[in-house]
């Protein structure tokens, strides 16, 4: 009988634990808006004063200074709060897009085999992509990672957009220059939404010569938003499983067209030269 | 109000009398005092409450029609399955059984107490909980609520009226036509039984449900509209709660943009569901595998909203493509969720390992969260439409004179708050309590007059209920993220205010009415008590603040006075 009663007694004291412990783990829901832990590699998070603080340090940084490739990503991921989401759902309500997120594959050297996409014919996405890091010397490498994004698959999001942008210049056909990072950068304003992108093409005119700026104005402009609204979102092309599609193709099937011409500094030679130079190495191999 | 009611409704064709065949070929069999149409819970409560009024059951003559057979509700064999249709009762409704002599004839081993209701935010988790064991005095009870099934509750007062004797029940029986009589300046009601028999009664009660014809005949307009939302019911098993959790008492609501997801608790092992969705997602998720539906309901309690709209998405285009989404896809797709949003598979929130052995610690926030669901009870899953609807008027006038309806037929209302049969069971009680009234003073039951104290207790109530359900259910269907925020903030502020939250759950029936201004000063007093003691509080930080200051100033004096030290 007293066996009975102290085993009762225990459970209605581990109840009472169990009721703490709710109380307590219900508290720590409610506080997980307040996150210490990092949600995925490299994440640095923030309260709401270091963010208000970074935004505009960095902002200013990156508007005095272009270069800072850090603190234009800083700003880019600070910015893209309200964005991220949507082209969440864009990326989740189509079949490639969808891929995308599961797998969540990264362009860069280690990933993708440059070599291999050197030997495909002319006319295809990796052909067009090797020739265009060749000609403009841009390495995959260089992108900057994602810091200041709490949700890891939103952080994610950005890294992919980051990675991609070399790729919108190489379907394009355009140069790193100025003029050219500015007319994409109204295309991708107009086409994924990204703020980041806003406020370069709203503030980065004022650092053109008129001349300059009545071309982009006349000539780039008009396309970028034209294009962009009407294309499909970029953001969901699998590039990695196209490499061996053809450019027009591509571009058929997203709705895209080329920007009006621009001018390249280096001649057309350097898809050639990479070509000759796969060649050579996997011949000697 | 009322007469200006009367007015518009006076525009109004009476499309009952039209309708009637032969108005007068009739022959008028049977004359009886109240006609009850309509055996569901309100109606036989209703009968239960006149039969056990003793001024009543010596004067009147009562009649119960109903069109389905009473004979099996009454002898249902108790199965050991649950019936999918639940009614949480709330303490104010017990109280009135408890009253009419029904609830001891409940089977309460089939009944399921709630001792706390956690309801939370699907956008944003912010959470309310309301439990008994706090907020209640310690003298009342400690339940908010108790789940029956409707039919141990109808069963119970079948049996309860075949102990009374003094109602007649006529069952599979249908009433074809009601009409009014027209002999000397007479309005009473005939109403026309599937039996042949004709009914000429003094009162007809309309207890038949939404699509009332009690209503049509009487001539009420309904307003009101349907939700863009069906409730999918069932009843769902699941493994006993572990010895460090609390016990499977526990009731959560979740609010989706899609509409709540409510798990009510019955026993240990058992739960009832009800999931209001978009009437293309209930389609969908009543046409897949019972296993896949316990998945997604698992996962509707536990992934983020962006996920669950994803799920939602890849169910329905699965389902418009004519192949429905296996088990095995669905795991896929909740194990991608899972993995982007970074949910372990050891935490509380993941919905993939259903552990059989819940004897351990479980994971943190797992008593935020109904247990995981291993089965459905073949069978139980069905839908239905859900609508706002309110009756203009209780009580018919002129054409549609001496009719009165209760329940459904008056109003019917959004499932969120689990409070329709309540307030069917409260109009039933205000009803007996007002035919009582009239009986004892000699007045003529029919008459408006009689009938209106009835309307005037119940109508203002009953709106204020429907409305703020109505209210809520539109609140939580937006994503917009200001409104969000709003009513995030608002929930977790009213959360931290216990005395609001009494208030909140004695206006949803958790108090027995007869202790009702005990209660309401035991509040005030909680309520002065906690603005005393967040006085107290501010005056500590206060004080806290004021020495920290003083203690900075004599430092400061003492390195002033001894620079050299």
């Amino acid at each position: 009988m007293s066996a009975i009663r102290a085993l009762q007694a225990s459970a209605r004291q581990s109840r009472l634990l169990a009721e703490t412990s709710s109380r307590l783990s219900a508290h720590y829901i409610q506080t997980r808006s307040v996150q210490t832990q990092p949600a995925y590699e490299g994440h640095i998070p923030l309260n709401w004063f270091e963010t208000g603080l970074l935004t505009i340090g960095s902002a200013y940084k990156a508007l005095t200074d272009p270069r800072r490739g850090d603190m234009v990503a800083a700003i880019g991921d600070l910015t893209s709060g309200l964005v991220l989401p949507r082209l969440r759902d864009i990326m989740l309500a189509s079949t490639e897009g969808r891929q995308i997120l599961k797998e969540r594959p990264r362009i860069s050297t280690r990933t993708v085999d440059l070599e291999k996409l050197a030997l495909l014919p002319e006319g295809t996405v990796g052909h067009a992509y090797i020739s265009w890091l060749e000609r403009t010397g841009v390495t995959p490498d260089t992108r900057e990672p994602v810091h200041y994004i709490d949700d890891p698959e939103l952080a994610y999001v950005m890294q992919r957009y980051r990675e991609c942008h070399d790729l919108y210049h190489c379907i394009f056909n355009l140069p790193v220059n100025f003029e050219s990072e500015l007319a994409l950068k109204y295309f991708e304003f107009a086409n994924l939404g990204l703020p980041m992108a806003g406020f370069a093409a709203a503030f980065a005119p004022l650092r053109l010569n008129s001349e300059k700026r009545a071309r982009l104005f006349n000539e780039a402009v008009p396309w970028a938003i034209k294009c962009g609204t009407s294309a499909k979102s970029l953001i969901t092309i699998y590039w990695e499983k196209r490499w061996e599609q053809d450019v027009k193709k591509v571009k058929e099937e997203f709705g895209i067209w080329d920007p009006p011409v621009v001018r390249w500094r280096k001649p057309l030679n350097g898809t050639k030269l990479a070509t000759a130079k796969a060649q050579r190495e996997s011949g000697g191999q | 109000m009322l007469p200006l009611l009367r007015s518009t409704k006076a525009l109004k064709p009476q499309r009952c009398l039209a309708v009637s065949p032969k108005r007068f070929s009739h022959s008028i069999s049977d004359h009886c005092d109240i006609v009850i149409v309509g055996g569901g819970p309100a109606g036989l409560a209703l009968a239960t409450a006149l039969g056990s009024c003793r001024n009543i059951q010596a004067s009147l003559r009562v009649v119960l029609v109903e069109a389905s057979d009473l004979s099996k509700v009454k002898q249902w064999s108790l199965p050991e399955g649950y019936s999918n249709r639940v009614s949480s009762i709330t303490n104010a409704s017990r109280g009135f059984l408890q009253d009419i002599g029904a609830w001891p004839m409940v089977e309460v081993s089939r009944t399921g107490p709630v001792e706390e209701i956690q309801v939370w935010d699907g956008v944003s988790d912010a959470r309310i909980t309301f439990s008994a064991s706090e907020m209640l005095p310690a003298q009342s009870t400690v339940e908010l609520s108790r789940l029956t099934e409707n039919l141990n509750l109808q069963r119970a007062l079948l049996h309860r009226l075949s102990s009374l004797g003094a109602v007649e029940l006529v069952d599979r029986v249908k009433v074809q036509s009601i009409i009014q009589e027209n002999t000397e300046g007479s309005t009473w009601p005939l109403v026309h039984l599937s039996d042949g028999r004709v009914i000429r009664t003094r009162l007809l009660v309309g207890a038949d449900g939404p699509n009332s014809p009690v209503r049509t005949y009487a001539g009420i307009k309904s307003y009101g509209w349907a939700y863009d939302t069906h409730a999918i019911v069932g009843t769902l098993y699941h493994a006993p709660r572990g010895p460090y959790s609390s016990p499977n008492t526990t009731a959560y609501q979740r609010f989706l943009p899609t509409g709540p997801i409510a798990f009510l608790p019955l026993s240990e092992t058992a739960s009832s569901l009800v999931w209001s969705t978009k009437p293309p997602l209930a389609a969908a998720l009543k046409a897949v595998d019972p296993s896949v539906l316990a998945a997604m309901i698992n996962a509707a309690f536990r992934l983020p909203e962006v996920s669950m709209r994803y799920l939602h998405s890849r169910i329905v285009e699965a389902q418009e493509r004519g192949s429905p989404i296996t088990l095995d896809e669905l795991r896929e797709e909740i194990a991608f969720r899972e993995r982007s949003h970074a949910i372990d598979s050891h935490s509380a929130y993941s919905s993939l390992v259903v552990q059989q052995d819940t004897s351990g610690i479980p994971p943190e926030g797992a008593d935020g969260l109904p247990p995981l669901v291993t089965s459905i009870q073949p069978g139980t899953i069905a839908s239905f439409p859900l609508r706002f609807s309110h009756a203009e008027s209780y009580i018919g006038e002129g054409a549609g004179a001496r009719t009165v309806l209760v329940g459904d037929a008056a109003h019917t209302t959004h499932p969120l708050a689990g409070q329709g049969l309540n307030m069917g069971l409260a109009d039933v009680r205000a009803l007996a309590d007002c035919i009582s009234q009239a009986v004892s003073r000699g007045l003529d039951l029919g008459s408006y007059t009689a009938l209106l104290p009835y309307s005037r207790n119940r109508y203002l109530e009953n709106h204020k209920m429907l409305a703020a359900v109505d209210k809520l259910h539109k609140l939580y269907s937006t994503t917009a993220e200001p409104v969000v925020w709003a009513r995030s903030v608002g929930l977790e502020v009213i959360n931290e205010l216990d005395t609001i939250k009494t208030a909140l759950m004695m206006s949803a029936g958790s108090r027995t009415q007869t202790n009702a201004g005990q209660l309401s000063w035991g509040l005030a007093a909680k309520g002065v008590e906690s603005v005393a003691r967040s006085i107290g509080s501010a005056r500590s930080f206060g004080e806290g603040i004021a020495g920290m200051a003083s203690a900075g100033l004599q430092q400061l004096a003492r390195q002033i006075t001894n620079p050299r030290q």
